[in-house]
């Protein structure tokens, strides 16, 4: 593996505080004063991947819902043709609409994941030169920048000192005590990272993100009741995220696991799954836990509140629309797009195992 | 009986081109003009320090956990209520605890306050001395001038509105003077500024762009300057309390899937 592929998955995992950036709602026309910069593309672009479009009549909408098509953890080769997008957006006349910077944002994000830093540092010089380097939100993208182009962990403790310094003169820069945070955890330093993020929460209690980002870092920790009480926070904020009941399932399943598993615990996690098939139709994630945990319920013996007879209607349900979303998945039939074949392939193991056991 | 067809007013031709004329475009330049003014003359809102921040958000928090109290088991949102009343009620999330009991400070001393009404007095000073200017350049030079005939009928009503400045009794309302004229430009140009400046305009777009940059650093005021933070938070506090009522939405989810298939 070359520093330059470990950089590029370094900037893939590093992606999940800078999520945020990408949001920016839709606004008038401004008009202000921006620095255009003379851009020729590097040469290397001008050869796209098969299959994607030499696009120099698209317009700045059909390039942002090409962005907005992708999820927002994209697969490498989403990255890539979205990036080689770069020369024929950036050779796109500045509008300074809301909409193009935020497209400019997005891309600054595939840039860095494929590696294509004249790209990135052409598109962070445009931001900053329209927003101002002591913009929050900039210098987060800056440091974001920074970090990427960073190859050992020397230079990103260096990184790391320039966000201090940054903090200990503006401590409400939310941004970049993110990408503090997210940089504290990249470079092992968990207990720091969590104690970082909880003095944040105690600034901002009701950032539904980093509630979230707790969640994981306690849940990567396997302190499965923190991990629990922080998505439950989530809910307190986002109470109809059917990701986020599913995630307290997944967790309550996994904590019933580990502690030998009562029955009682395992039906918690499936009240959880349930409640997030309930919020949204065809949710795989959601179908496949109702389906496990009932499995486990059938097979364990104690006094459940749940009589064994719904359990066993439940299981079926699950085995239903699980069946009805492989087959559908499989066809390409309308609405049961855009599964992750990852996890239709471990819907299909599940069910396989099923049919075993009977 | 004969319906008089109308008062006849010969007007010099002149008037159109000379009054009406000038007063529109003038109108409109200033309009303009305002609107740049103002862009230059607006100061960025002065984003909130560290305690302000944490005293809005963690309000916001009790009232977060109040709403959406049944999204969470009954044991987990009792660890949370009691957890909050004692933080609300021993103030811990207060910018300056030890103001608590005081009166609340004068606006006109406190620094936000001042940087607020200092962009509001900026706004109307906008507004107010272009247009005194050109209300005594009108009334200086065209004071008393019918200018122009309304292609259709009015009451009575509307003569103090469309003939000001001119006195006469018996005129039909359907002649304008110079004056109304005026007013009718400064109340009745919005949408030829929409069109010229876009929507919003006066209401700074650059700002709100810069702004939209930076959505964390809200610069907003939860807490209104007349409004005690320290007792809002106790109210909170108390809200919570009493909150006895809890219906976890988990309870009898199973019932409630089986029921739909």
């Amino acid at each position: 593996m070359t520093s330059h592929d470990r950089r590029r998955h370094a900037t893939h995992r590093r992606q999940t505080h800078s999520n945020q950036l990408g949001a920016i709602t839709a606004d008038k026309n401004p008009k202000a004063l921006t620095n255009l910069i003379a851009y020729k593309p590097p040469t290397h672009h001008l050869s796209p991947a098969p299959g994607v479009r030499l696009a120099s009549k698209m317009s700045l909408s059909t390039y942002l819902s090409r962005f907005k098509s992708v999820s927002l953890t994209p697969t490498p080769s989403e990255s890539l043709s979205l990036s080689q997008l770069a020369p024929s957006i950036l050779n796109l006349s500045i509008t300074d609409t809301p909409e193009q910077w935020s497209l400019y944002e997005s891309l600054l994000l595939s840039a860095l994941r494929t590696g294509d830093d004249t790209s990135a540092r052409l598109i962070l010089q445009r931001l900053s030169d329209r927003f101002g380097n002591s913009n929050a939100r900039i210098m987060a993208l800056q440091g974001l920048f920074d970090e990427a182009m960073a190859t050992n962990n020397a230079q990103l403790e260096e990184v790391l000192k320039n966000y201090n310094e940054v903090l200990k003169d503006d401590p409400t820069n939310v941004p970049i005590t993110k990408r503090k945070i997210t940089l504290l955890h990249h470079l092992s330093k968990k207990t720091e990272a969590i104690a970082a993020l909880t003095v944040l929460l105690d600034l901002n209690p009701t950032d539904a993100e980093s509630w979230a980002q707790l969640a994981q870092y306690y849940f990567e920790l396997s302190m499965f009741s923190q991990a629990i009480f922080c998505l439950e926070e989530v809910l307190l904020i986002l109470p109809n995220a059917y990701n986020v009941h599913v995630r307290l399932g997944e967790i309550s399943y996994l904590a019933a696991e580990n502690s030998g598993g009562g029955v009682e615990k395992f039906e918690t996690s499936l009240r959880w799954y349930l409640r997030a098939v309930e919020l949204c139709d065809r949710y795989l994630r959601g179908y496949y836990g109702v389906k496990l945990v009932t499995g486990k319920l059938l097979q364990s013996k104690g006094t459940r509140t749940i009589p064994e007879e719904k359990v066993n209607k439940l299981n079926s349900v699950a085995t239903v629309h699980l069946n009805d979303i492989v087959t559908g998945f499989e066809k390409g039939t309308k609405g049961f797009t855009g599964y992750d074949p990852e996890e239709v392939a471990a819907v299909k193991e599940l069910l396989a195992a099923d049919d075993v056991s009977k | 009986m004969a319906q008089v067809v109308g008062q006849q007013i010969l007007r010099d031709p002149a008037l159109f081109y000379w009054i009406l004329f000038p007063i529109t475009i003038v109108m409109i330049l200033t309009g303009v003009l305002r609107h740049y003014a103002t862009l230059l003359l607006q100061s960025a809102p002065k984003p909130l320090e560290y305690k302000a921040i944490r005293e809005q958000k963690n309000y916001l928090h009790g009232i977060n956990v109040r709403g959406n109290a049944n999204q969470i088991p009954l044991s987990s949102f009792t660890t949370r209520k009691n957890y909050l009343v004692a933080a609300f009620q021993a103030g811990n999330f207060l910018k300056d605890p030890d103001a608590q009991g005081k009166p609340p400070a004068n606006p006109m001393t406190d620094p936000n306050g001042m940087d607020q009404m200092m962009n509001m007095m900026k706004g109307n000073m906008m507004m107010i001395v272009p247009q005194t200017v050109i209300m005594g350049w009108i009334n200086a030079f065209f004071s008393g001038f019918v200018i122009m005939k309304l292609p259709f009928p009015l009451t009575i009503r509307f003569k103090s509105m469309l003939q000001s400045g001119v006195m006469t009794k018996d005129m039909d309302v359907r002649w304008v003077s110079s004056l109304s004229w005026y007013f009718l430009c400064l109340f009745g140009l919005r949408s030829v500024f929409t069109f010229i400046l876009g929507n919003d305009n006066a209401a700074d777009q650059t700002m709100a762009q810069v702004q939209q940059m930076n959505p964390q650093q809200n610069t907003q005021q939860l807490f209104g300057p007349g409004q005690d933070p320290a007792k809002m938070y106790l109210a909170e506090a108390e809200n919570l309390e009493v909150m006895v009522q809890h219906e976890f939405v988990l309870d009898g989810i199973e019932d409630r899937i089986l029921a739909t298939v």
